[in-house]
């Protein structure tokens, strides 16, 4: 049955690079529901544009330009107060994220060894800040603490995991 | 100047601070080492959010029983005679866990609740043997598609034999490359039973099926087997009657895809966000030639089973808020 997205390589090479794509959404809008809706707005383009994309090239910079696109019209979508960076700063922005997240499964990979790394208290709070809706000052009020302690916590923990990441990558190459 | 860069980034998201927003964007306009910096900051923090989203949800699938499924209430059958074909495989799951958060540096914090309910884990047991319609569906809960049959196995379990590539519901002159099957979801009765609400969490439908294949055809030795999930704005008879165009509008999809070899066997998923707007799914499972042949080719024995669709309720992660 033919249909616009009937390109088996297609679909290969969509799920392979979808979650790369999520990373580059995010590097753009610093903010994970946004990158995920774009994400989605981005995914139906590509099926849309199936046909455009020859599968003796390269998927990635096909589908990150398909992106920015679909990022740049978020950012026109939206009310100003409810994104991060200006829409100059995302265009500024376009090269490094691409490079950033062009390597993002070895990233990842490399963040699973780095955080078998940490301790119970410090993956406790990275579960409480990204994935239990808690915001700093909700977790500074429950622990006693400080609302700057708290990020300074969570700052060096991330300085930590980067630093162990970059490590983890290397030695991987 | 990471420092510099991780303070005013989480000033803005936990207190939407106008200022530092101001002077965050200033620092990354002027500076290409910070723009570099906070690229792979972001792209860190995402890899971070996906790792501990995947761990909240495999110590959920791993540490609570399930919960004894019900069926769906008679009134949301009644509602829509459309569910009746798959009310047998149609079980609401339950609650799965509590994501267990409860200590950060030694204080309680609130629970985050994820939960998984099984829509259709569809084993074919309410078909009956045999051929399929062949034709796309029009019904809510119906499998069909091109040639296909229901077959029963040696220890009484059913599964889908995929017969040849066809072409139903497409162009005249299209190709016949794949044979697809498909079902119509009404997402209504998903939603209220969630009580979804978009603004506090996030729903991802994942679509799985074991695809197995024997004896392949000599001159098809590149069989694959392919899940898909569209979802749309629109009626079931509208997308009946303008499929496959009308894929255009879907308003997500996500699609897997397996090469299976000679006595191959794989089980594959495929994912996309619930968005508010989707009332309808079109879910297909299908076992492509692998070639662009523009007649039908028969499939040999080839095989998929135990199709199911998850939806996987998350609450919205915390990094938008702005009070």
């Amino acid at each position: 049955m033919p249909a616009p997205f009937d390109d088996i390589r297609f679909i290969e090479a969509l799920t392979r690079y979808q979650p790369t794509l999520e990373a580059y959404c995010h590097a753009n809008l610093a903010n994970e529901e946004d990158a995920g809706e774009v994400l989605q707005a981005t995914c139906v383009k590509l099926w849309e544009k199936a046909a455009d994309w020859d599968p003796d090239t390269a998927f990635l910079p096909w589908a990150f330009a398909v992106a920015r696109f679909t990022i740049l019209a978020h950012y026109r979508d939206r009310k100003r107060d409810r994104l991060i960076f200006d829409e100059d700063v995302v265009q500024a922005m376009v090269q490094q994220s691409e490079e950033s997240s062009a390597n993002f499964e070895d990233r990842r990979e490399a963040l699973a060894v780095c955080v078998k790394k940490l301790t119970e208290k410090q993956v406790a709070l990275l579960q409480a800040y990204y994935t239990a809706n808690q915001t700093l000052r909700e977790i500074a009020e429950a622990s006693g603490r400080s609302l700057s302690a708290v990020k300074m916590t969570l700052l060096r923990i991330r300085k930590q995991l980067a630093t162990c990441i970059e490590r983890q990558m290397r030695a991987n190459a | 100047m990471q420092e510099q860069l991780f303070s005013l980034l989480e000033n803005v998201r936990n207190a939407g601070d106008e200022v530092s927003r101001t002077e965050l964007n200033q620092l990354l306009r002027e500076h290409p080492e910070a723009r570099a910096l906070m690229s792979e900051m972001l792209v860190n923090e995402h890899a971070l959010i996906s790792y501990l989203r995947h761990e909240s949800i495999v110590s959920i699938l791993d540490r609570q029983p399930q919960v004894p499924l019900k069926r769906l209430s008679d009134r949301l059958l009644r509602r829509s005679p459309a569910w009746q074909p798959i009310s047998a495989g149609l079980l609401l799951g339950a609650l799965l866990g509590v994501l267990g958060v409860r200590m950060v540096m030694g204080m309680p914090v609130a629970e985050a609740v994820a939960r998984q309910i099984t829509l259709a884990d569809h084993k074919f047991s309410s078909l009956d043997l045999g051929l399929i319609p062949n034709r796309f569906p029009v019904l809510f809960g119906e499998w069909s598609g091109d040639p296909a049959e229901v077959i029963e196995r040696a220890d009484g379990n059913r599964e889908l034999r995929f017969l040849r590539t066809a072409n139903i519901a497409g162009a005249p002159s299209g190709l016949a490359r794949s044979c697809d099957v498909f079902q119509l979801i009404d997402l209504q009765p998903l939603r209220e039973q969630c009580g979804d609400t978009a603004s506090e969490q996030t729903t991802v439908l994942k679509l799985s099926a074991s695809f197995r294949q024997e004896n392949p055809p000599a001159d098809l030795p590149d069989l694959r087997g392919v899940c898909r999930i569209s979802l749309f704005q629109a009626k079931p008879e509208s997308i009946a009657k303008h499929w496959p165009g009308i894929l255009r509008d879907a308003v997500a999809v996500g699609g897997k895809a397996v090469r299976l070899g000679v006595g191959g066997e794989s089980r594959i998923s495929a994912s996309c966000i619930l968005p508010p707007e989707a009332t309808v799914a079109v879910i297909s499972v299908s076992m492509h030639a692998g070639t662009n042949t523009g007649h039908a080719v028969g499939l040999g024995d080839s095989f998929v089973s135990d199709v199911a669709l998850t939806a996987i309720i998350q609450p919205a992660f915390p990094l938008q808020q702005f009070h």
